[in-house]
């Protein structure tokens, strides 16, 4: 590692000398950090697999996911049905095959959403700072103080379970994490010459904030995206096994593990749930990974 | 100290009456003509008897009044009766409230107390072979969903091995202390997984913080054997930031009772709530959710006022 910076060293302070004068792109040398990190790359890979598999299931699974085969039900694994077939006999692998698409679209869309809130409240409070800051704040922590299960479950039982009801309700409670990362960069970015240039110029707030200094929140919000799919991933199965997420026909890992609260479908139908159990794990960890990773990769300090 | 105790107090009643006015109006925007939870649509009422009814109940009213009549009544401890069973809906959750904190508590005290073991373990054992095992694992540990964690338990140890009972508060007509442990243990251990692997990994920073500081230096030069300034000098100062993660363990306790209570029938508050909506019962979960709020609104305050009380350093007045 040291050995490592201390070349990295001669070779600038040769190309100076050569006058040679290329600065590695910023992007370039987080590449290169990234790929140091063995677990994030093999991890991304693995991703990257389960990203490929899930948009081509049509392709890979043999079986459509919701068709239903009564003469076939409950079976274990064989050639037709790798992992075999559940209580309605419908195809174990194809619907864990398909439910990757819905738990990635889970992960993706409501995170899209979180960011979207909480960047927006989040370059508001820091960049104008005073009355404002404090009231968004103020309920930041609020939110921050309820789990979001709680919250979720109480929503739920009013507006009942469905795909589109579970990534709006996962979307609008995560925001509170990234508001606090995007607000904390503002507040520093506020005070640095470039955005005071602009200022000057007369630039309006809002360019300032989206052309300045938003660039400068990219990389915290990458880290914190990608985190944050791995947690709606989890919240999604979570809901899903107790019945309100999302709802059959529609296959998702988490209502895939539903069959298991049942102790003698636990017991006998071993291939109906773990399954979904591993994709959980392995998806989630992998994801995690990679945000390790682009947290290293992308920052400055280490 | 008192000052600030009181500061605290008077910031969490708006904070809790927003809650309250939250689970008003949720509860109005349940579907259906609240007066269904009087008189259901097919009683055999005249439309005057009905608006008779209304009045009567103050249904009538505008909003922010039936804000107020729910309020007061709900502070007289009245949140209505469950839709399901007609039950005093205070009553309802009073029963089940022992029976989760119960589960909580003994999840808690083995989460942190071996999180804490571990922690010390690693951190003087820094990068040796147990130090890497025990800090992936505890990787892992935080990244395995409860859920997950309590239906593969269940799998392994109840249904396979046998070792354990596959549900359950106690073996009915046997209550007994040896029964209720052992229906307790698995469950309890299940939701301890995340603690310990949270509270090493902060006792772990935490300590080897502490271990470089002077104090210790100074502690070690003086011919201190090693026992006592690893306990003594740096654990103390250590455990000052593991307080308050404890504090924030609570509310995550009771999301986690939520997943645990269903998958091991414990007859807890968190199995109580996924009937309850599973069931439409609003008056129920609107009851939860009030007395929920009022749970990690007060452990909020705790753990701020503990941490002022342990760390002498900081004085909020």
């Amino acid at each position: 590692m040291t050995e490592s910076i201390a070349t990295d060293t001669v070779e600038r302070r040769s190309r100076i000398l050569d006058r040679e004068v290329t600065i590695e792109p910023p992007w370039r040398i987080a590449v290169r950090r990234f790929v140091r990190h063995r677990a994030a790359v093999i991890s991304l890979a693995l991703l990257v697999v389960i990203g490929v598999v899930a948009a081509a299931a049509p392709l890979i699974a043999q079986h459509d996911p919701s068709s239903i085969d009564l003469r076939a039900r409950n079976e274990g694994p064989s050639l037709s049905h790798w992992f075999g077939t559940d209580r309605t006999g419908r195809d174990t692998f194809a619907r864990t095959v398909y439910a990757g698409r819905v738990s990635l679209l889970v992960g993706v869309a409501s995170v899209a959403i979180s960011i979207g809130i909480g960047a927006l409240l989040g370059a508001i409070a820091g960049y104008r700072g005073g009355f404002i800051d404090s009231l968004i704040m103020r309920f930041t922590d609020v939110m921050m103080t309820f789990p979001a299960i709680i919250i979720i479950l109480t929503v739920a039982a009013i507006t009942g379970p469905g795909l589109w009801k579970t990534v709006l309700l996962i979307g609008l409670l995560n925001w509170t994490v990234p508001c606090r990362l995007v607000r904390a960069r503002f507040l520093l970015l506020r005070n640095l010459e470039f955005v005071q240039a602009a200022e000057v110029l007369g630039a309006a707030d809002s360019r300032i904030m989206l052309r300045h200094a938003f660039p400068n929140v990219i990389d915290v919000l990458i880290v914190n995206a990608t985190l944050g799919v791995a947690a709606a991933i989890l919240l999604e199965a979570g809901l899903s096994f107790l019945g309100l997420g999302v709802q059959a026909p529609t296959p998702s890992w988490g209502n895939m593990l539903e069959v298991a609260r049942n102790i003698s479908a636990m017991e006998n139908d071993l291939w109906q749930w773990a399954p979904a159990g591993i994709a959980i794990v392995v998806c989630v960890l992998a994801i995690n990974f990679v945000g390790d990773g682009l947290r290293e990769a992308l920052d400055p300090r280490l | 100290m008192g000052r600030y105790i009181q500061r605290r107090l008077i910031i969490n009643i708006p904070l809790l009456l927003i809650v309250t006015i939250l689970c008003f109006l949720l509860l109005q925007a349940t579907p259906g003509d609240p007066l269904n939870a009087y008189a259901p649509p097919d009683a055999p009422l005249s439309v005057e008897q009905r608006e008779a009814l209304r009045e009567r109940l103050g249904l009538d009213k505008p909003l922010p009044q039936r804000y107020l009549i729910w309020l007061g009544e709900a502070l007289q401890g009245n949140l209505g009766v469950s839709a399901r069973t007609g039950q005093d809906v205070l009553g309802v959750i009073g029963g089940r409230i022992g029976p989760t904190l119960i589960l909580m508590a003994t999840a808690l005290v083995i989460g942190v107390s071996t999180g804490i073991l571990l922690g010390i373990l690693t951190a003087i054992r820094r990068n040796s072979i147990v130090d890497m095992a025990l800090s992936s694992g505890a990787l892992f540990g935080i990244s395995v969903p409860v859920y997950l964690a309590g239906l593969v338990a269940l799998y392994i140890f109840s249904v396979r091995l046998g070792w354990f009972p596959t549900g359950g508060y106690t073996t009915p007509g046997n209550g007994d202390l040896v029964d209720r442990l052992h229906h307790l243990v698995l469950p309890a251990l299940v939701i301890a997984i995340q603690y310990i692997a949270s509270t090493m990994r902060y006792t772990r920073s935490a300590m080897i913080e502490a271990l470089a500081q002077d104090y210790v230096r100074t502690a070690q030069a003086k011919g201190l054997p090693f026992r006592p300034v690893v306990l003594r000098h740096a654990l103390r100062n250590a455990l000052i930031p593991i307080a308050t993660i404890i504090g924030t363990y609570i509310p995550n306790l009771l999301a986690g009772a939520v997943f645990i209570e269903t998958i091991f029938t414990w007859p807890g508050m968190g199995r109580l709530f996924v009937d309850s909506v599973n069931a439409r019962d609003y008056p129920v979960v609107m009851g939860l959710t009030l007395i929920l709020a009022i749970i990690i609104l007060s452990t909020n305050l705790l753990t701020d006022v503990t941490y002022a009380l342990i760390d002498p350093r900081i004085r909020y007045d």
